[in-house]
């Protein structure tokens, strides 16, 4: 218990001194008015190009160009293939779809290995292979199917390049990347057009021709774009982290595996360990607002620019192409703008970022009411650039505080955000605004969703710094964690450091440690409402703590599935009647086995064990388990920890309401249990019981652990445990 | 797995594609000379066009995509109950059936439009309706993929 103790400490220790280093190695120097160097300088110092820079531009910008050519070859084709508008505007809506579920299987693809620059290819070569086949569709049938597979290459593009970007460039200069790389795809705007214009009124290209050479092109660029290469995740912040501690421990890189056991958190932990993130939340509804100023509001500008201005597709292409030319610029001040900042604060990127949105609804606002032509165009290039350097500084937030083997996860997220919400929910929020008020008030109308998203930007702030820092801890620990195991020293087995968990908005447990020993009997003691049973499920993974980590023998399984910790050996009986009642007594014990799968010798043999264990369950064999005594049904239930044979079992109020004859007669097979190796942890709510069992206890109270120590020290601490004994009197009196 | 869906990804793309009678480059046989695109116009309002190389008929659509190359104007009312059947197909034939689904078959280069409906829904809506011509063969069947189109905004309906 002790040397378990001493670990934690040893690892907390380190964490603390490594954190504010960590935090350099990320950028984040703290200081004000420190102005990075030049982009070009901090490349050349680090003897890096701007290959996968250009590289991931390219693509970036032809990933558009099939989208942009539909959307203005829509009519041609509409006509040349005998389509209505309705059928293409169907088609676009399942494109739209298409694009925004893509980026999940993108991520999940590349969550095991960092393969991300071969997707960024091979995805590239899918659209420019589809742009090119959208030359030679003749059915509605060939361009639904060259629609779906553009959606679904080029939706992939948020899970890949962003990620990608901040794991080929150091931690210092990832604003000024973003920006730049936002900035490669705001040339894409202009050139885009310019290219079907050329294309379609020079060249005299039909929109079969058009998207031929479109699809060339985009070849071409996937051609020069091959030389681009995985970094490997987090080669700029995770590793130098781990290099920081390794360094501090005065050891080279490499190092053992933490579990021989597989850990590593599948597509659908990854996203909800991702949705725990305080800053990961907020972000992905400033996503969604930021969706509804990148899609749905672009095309209601396109109607307003042509009712109330009445300018012609020629005039709108100048118009877009001049408030792309505004945000290139608006992008090159605020890349080293912001990356001060946020080398400063990273919070102060998403503040500013809030502020921002606020002026840019405003000023969209102001242009739909503007009665000057040159005014209008000015508030609507000024609030274009500015949504348009809300790109970078949300990226930068939210690739900042997320484990680096996440990002595709997050970028997926945010483009999903992004697309799917802000994009469909702003289409009919602006839909029905136009209906009602025309299109300048829908213009106006998005001052609503902007300034609420901007509220959600400024309040974000203050946790980014926070989960910065979480994330820098976490891997520290885990790389402290992988020293103290390479150095021979002994790990607990399990190890719940600073745990908090809320139901909703209801915090239960707060910074809670709890380790646990191999072979040990620990009790776990407290009042009701203490959350003792909330902490085993936070242990088993029915419930997932909001901060903290619960480590399995070393390994980090806080966000692991509950169905993954028990093949790693993690078994909870729960609370009250731990059984299903309508099925028999045998149907019970092979639900329990059915972890054991298919071989049929090894559960009859744990099944023969239940009942040599508990005669009584052998007799009631075809009884179903409601009609069971309360005392029957609690030996069901403990039946689970001898057929599983768990390395840890966790125990919930065992002894509830139950006579002392049963009681004892259950206890005695927790001993067995106990003695045939398995870890134990005793949630009870009798201090007598649970103190005769065991050597090593924990008592909680309101959420937190109040004491941690060997039994017989607390039977001496009165001021603990009257509580439990006034409300056990107080129980008695009701 | 994964080769199995890259065939059958491939077998849609290539069933739903083609390279026969493709036009890559634009046809410039006709060349519509009023109204100007996107006027403002009163109904009625002539529509006229010069051609070159071409002697056979025109389609003249409004606010309707024209029939696939080969198929022939009835064809774009396939789907209707009412062209449905012996009779039905018949009627639809018809100059009057077209005409009041604002389809039309002339073998001059003019054309005026009398009516058009209404865009309803969103009385703010700018009324830009488009008039679109196709080439016909003497089957009265679309000639390859080249069609003209011209937008007006009709400011008084007919």
């Amino acid at each position: 218990m002790a040397k378990a103790n001493a670990v934690v400490e040893e690892v907390e220790s380190t964490r603390d001194a490594l954190r504010a280093e960590a935090r350099r190695a990320l950028g984040v120097t703290g200081e004000s008015g420190d102005e990075p160097p030049r982009l070009r300088a901090t490349l050349a110092r680090y003897q890096l190009g701007l290959y996968p820079l250009i590289a991931i531009g390219l693509l970036g910008i032809v990933d558009e160009f099939q989208g942009y050519a539909f959307g203005v070859l829509a009519p041609d084709i509409s006509r040349a293939l005998g389509i209505g508008k309705g059928v293409i505007a169907g088609i676009l809506a399942v494109k739209t779809f298409a694009s925004a579920v893509a980026p999940l299987p993108m991520a999940a693809l590349a969550q095991r290995r960092a393969r991300r620059a071969f997707l960024c290819i091979s995805t590239g070569i899918v659209w420019s292979v589809v742009a090119l086949s959208t030359g030679f569709a003749v059915t509605v049938w060939g361009l639904v199917v060259v629609l779906i597979a553009d959606g679904l290459s080029t939706g992939s593009v948020s899970a890949l390049h962003q990620p990608l970007l901040l794991d080929s460039y150091p931690a210092d200069s990832r604003v000024r990347v973003l920006s730049a790389y936002e900035g490669v795809t705001e040339v894409g705007r202009i050139v885009s057009p310019l290219l079907v214009a050329l294309l379609a009124g020079v060249v005299a290209l039909t929109w079969r021709g058009v998207f031929v050479t479109l699809g060339l092109i985009s070849l071409l660029v996937c051609v020069i774009a091959m030389r681009l290469r995985d970094p490997g995740f987090g080669r700029w912040d995770t590793q130098r982290i781990r290099a920081t501690v390794r360094e501090h421990h005065g050891e080279g890189m490499g190092g053992v595996a933490l579990s021989e056991d597989d850990v590593t958190l599948g597509f659908f932990e990854n996203v909800r360990r991702l949705m725990l993130i305080p800053t990961v939340r907020r972000l992905m509804v400033s996503f969604a607002v930021f969706g509804v100023l990148l899609i749905p509001y672009q095309t209601f500008l396109f109607f307003f620019l042509e009712e109330r201005w009445n300018m012609g597709p020629g005039a709108r292409g100048v118009f877009f192409a001049f408030t792309a030319a505004v945000s290139i610029v608006a992008l090159a001040l605020f890349g080293r703008w912001g990356e001060t900042r946020f080398r400063h604060d990273p919070g102060s990127v998403t503040r500013l970022a809030g502020l921002l949105l606020a002026i840019a609804v405003v000023l969209i606002g102001l242009g739909g009411l503007s009665p000057w032509w040159g005014g209008m165009v000015l508030l609507f290039s000024a609030s274009s650039a500015i949504v348009t350097v809300l790109s970078p500084a949300l990226f930068a937030a939210l690739l900042a505080v997320v484990p680096s083997q996440m990002r595709p996860h997050a970028g997926a997220l945010a483009g999903i955000f992004l697309g799917g919400v802000g994009g469909i929910i702003g289409a009919l929020f602006l839909s029905g605004i136009d209906r009602r008020f025309g299109v300048a008030g829908s213009m106006v109308s998005l001052v609503i969703p902007g300034v609420a998203g901007a509220l959600m930007l400024a309040t974000t702030g203050k946790l980014v710094p926070k989960d910065l820092d979480r994330m820098i801890d976490e891997v520290i620990e885990d790389e402290e964690i992988r020293h103290i195991k390479a150095s021979g020293e002994h790990l607990p087995m399990l190890a719940c450091r600073g745990v908090d968990f809320a139901y909703g908005q209801l915090q239960v447990l707060f910074d809670v440690d709890f380790t646990v020993d191999d072979g040990e009997m620990v009790a776990l003691l407290g009042v009701n409402g203490a959350g003792k049973s909330t902490l085993l499920k936070v242990i088993s993974g029915i419930g997932l703590p909001s901060r903290g980590s619960v480590r399995f023998r070393g390994a980090d399984i806080t966000y692991l599935d509950a169905e993954r910790r028990l093949k790693l050996g993690i078994t909870q009986i729960p609370g009250g009647r731990a059984v299903f009642g309508p099925m028999s007594v045998v149907e019970n014990l092979r639900g329990f086995a059915y972890t054991l799968g298919r071989d049929k010798a090894s559960v009859d043999n744990a099944l023969d064990r239940c009942f040599t264990a508990f005669p009584r369950l052998a007799e009631r064999r075809n009884q179903n388990a409601s009609t069971l005594s309360g005392g029957e049904q609690q030996m069901l239930g403990l039946s689970k920890g001898l057929i599983l044979r768990p390395k840890l079992l966790l125990i919930d109020e065992l002894s509830l309401g139950l006579a002392p004859v049963i009681v004892a007669q259950l206890l005695d097979m927790v001993r067995e249990i106990n003695a045939a190796g398995t870890a134990v942890v005793l949630v009870e709510q009798s201090v007598n019981i649970a103190l005769n069992l065991v050597e090593h206890a924990y008592f909680m109270e309101k959420g937190e652990i109040r004491f941690d120590g060997r039994a017989r020290d607390l039977l001496q601490r009165d001021d603990l445990l009257r509580a439990v004994f006034l409300e056990g009197a107080g129980a008695r009196k009701k | 797995m994964r080769a199995r869906a890259g065939v059958v990804a491939l077998c849609l793309l290539t069933t739903a594609c083609g390279v026969h009678g493709l036009s890559f480059v634009q046809d410039k046989r006709v060349d519509i000379t009023a109204p100007r695109e996107r006027s403002k116009v009163q109904l009625p309002v002539d529509v006229a066009w010069t051609a070159k190389n071409f002697r056979g008929s025109y389609a003249v659509l409004i606010d309707q995509a024209p029939p696939r190359t080969g198929k022939t104007l009835p064809w774009l009312f396939r789907g209707l109950d009412t062209c449905r059947g012996d009779t039905g197909q018949q009627l639809c034939q018809t100059r009057a059936f077209l005409a009041s689904r604002n389809v039309f078959e002339t073998t001059r280069t003019h054309f005026t439009v009398a009516h058009v409906d209404r865009f309803t829904g969103n009385d703010r809506r700018r009324q830009f309706h488009e008039a679109t011509i196709v080439l016909l063969d003497d089957n009265g069947r679309r000639i390859g993929e080249g069609a003209w189109s011209v937008q007006f905004e009709v400011t008084t309906h007919g």
